[in-house]
């Protein structure tokens, strides 16, 4: 019962700390983005993935998991751009996204990276197969506060 | 060249303004998908609400196999939400529920090019998306 204040002191701290910090998930500060990459999933906050990863997945809109995701050159500039300089790798501390990420591994998915497989690897299999839950780059059907970037494991919900 | 756009503008405008929730920037979209079709096919009257319904619900192939209809994202009813593969709700297509459906035409042109990729595995005909901003304005 003594959680809650001392959660909601990290989640200050967690708050104001600069963009690229650790724990950090600043709410995304680019319209094109915002509105390009937020069509078909929740907006993906830039520090889950590698500046590496982040050039691949913009180099293949085209053929994004099976879909067209491609935009007229001048975006897909503005949209890597953004990325990039937000990457999990762009901070001075480096984001959690990026333990134990082999140097080698360009992962193409948040849901591929070693940092986000270990926090979810006791949620049963069966769960991902709900419908309330489609799929796991869902990150807001149980993490409500996905949007603004608050991943607190306290405030998780799993749906039915 | 100007006068016969401006005439098609102004008949594109009388036409559908009975019939559909009028827009100013709709009107200007529908207006030049009208002035293309009319380039493509002299014989070009107007756009039809009746075969963009068709248009919207019919089974095609050439895309994505997992996509074969428009109604594979947008659901079978326009009035109704729909959901894109990675299961995010898309907003109603029917212009009474979305009003602003239709009214950005680099958004228009962007999903078009898209969806008709993904769904038959070409671009879209003028006539095509005429007709179709044409029925979901009347929804
Ligand atoms: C036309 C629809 C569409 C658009 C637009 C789109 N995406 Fe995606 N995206 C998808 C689909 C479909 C998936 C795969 C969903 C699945 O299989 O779980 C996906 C998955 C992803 C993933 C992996 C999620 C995971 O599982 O970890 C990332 C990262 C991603 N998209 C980034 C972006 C970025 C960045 C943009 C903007 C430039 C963007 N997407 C725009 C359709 C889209
Ligand atoms: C099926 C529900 C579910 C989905 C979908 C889901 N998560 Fe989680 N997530 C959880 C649970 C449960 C935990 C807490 C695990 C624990 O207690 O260690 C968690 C933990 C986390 C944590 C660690 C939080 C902390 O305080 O340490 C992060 C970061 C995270 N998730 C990010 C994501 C991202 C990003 C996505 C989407 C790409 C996502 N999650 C999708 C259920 C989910
Ligand atoms: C793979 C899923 C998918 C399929 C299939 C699909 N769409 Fe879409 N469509 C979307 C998404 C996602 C959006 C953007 C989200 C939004 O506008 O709410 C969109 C938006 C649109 C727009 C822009 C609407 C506006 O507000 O300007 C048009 C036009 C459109 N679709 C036409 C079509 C047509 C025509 C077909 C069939 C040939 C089709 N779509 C099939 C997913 C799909």
């Amino acid at each position: 019962m003594h959680k809650a204040p001392l959660a909601a002191a990290i989640f200050v701290t967690v708050a104001f700390t600069s963009a690229g910090a650790e724990d950090s998930f600043p709410p995304v500060g680019n319209a094109t983005v915002k509105t390009e990459c937020s069509a078909c999933h929740m907006l993906y906050q830039p520090q889950m993935l590698p500046k590496r990863s982040w050039q691949a997945v913009v180099e293949g809109l085209a053929k994004h998991f099976g879909e067209d995701a491609s935009l007229p050159p001048a975006k897909t500039t503005e949209v890597l751009d953004y990325l990039v300089a937000n990457a999990a790798d762009a901070g001075r501390s480096g984001s959690k996204f990026l333990r134990d990420l082999p140097a080698a591994a360009t992962p193409m998915r948040i849901t591929e990276t070693p940092y986000w497989l270990r926090k979810h690897r006791e949620l049963r299999p069966e769960i991902w197969k709900r419908t309330s839950v489609g799929a796991k780059g869902n990150c807001q059907t149980c993490h409500q506060g996905a949007a603004t970037g608050d991943f607190d494991e306290d405030r998780v919900r799993i749906p039915k | 060249m100007r006068k016969p756009l401006t005439i098609l503008i102004a008949l594109a405008t009388t036409m559908f303004a009975g019939a559909t929730l009028a827009d100013p920037a709709r009107d200007a979209i529908l207006a030049k998908f009208a002035a293309e079709a009319k380039a493509a096919d002299p014989g070009f009257t107007g756009f039809s609400a009746a075969r963009g319904g068709a248009f919207f619900r019919a089974s095609q192939t050439g895309g994505s196999a997992e996509t074969p209809s428009c109604t594979s994202c947008h659901g079978a009813a326009p009035q109704d939400a729909g959901k894109t593969r990675a299961n995010k709700a898309i907003a109603p297509m029917a212009v009474s529920k979305t009003p602003d459906r239709f009214t950005d035409s680099d958004k228009v042109a962007q999903w078009f090019d898209r969806n008709c990729k993904g769904v038959a595995g070409r671009v879209c005909t003028p006539l095509e998306k005429g007709d179709f901003i044409t029925f979901m304005a009347g929804q």
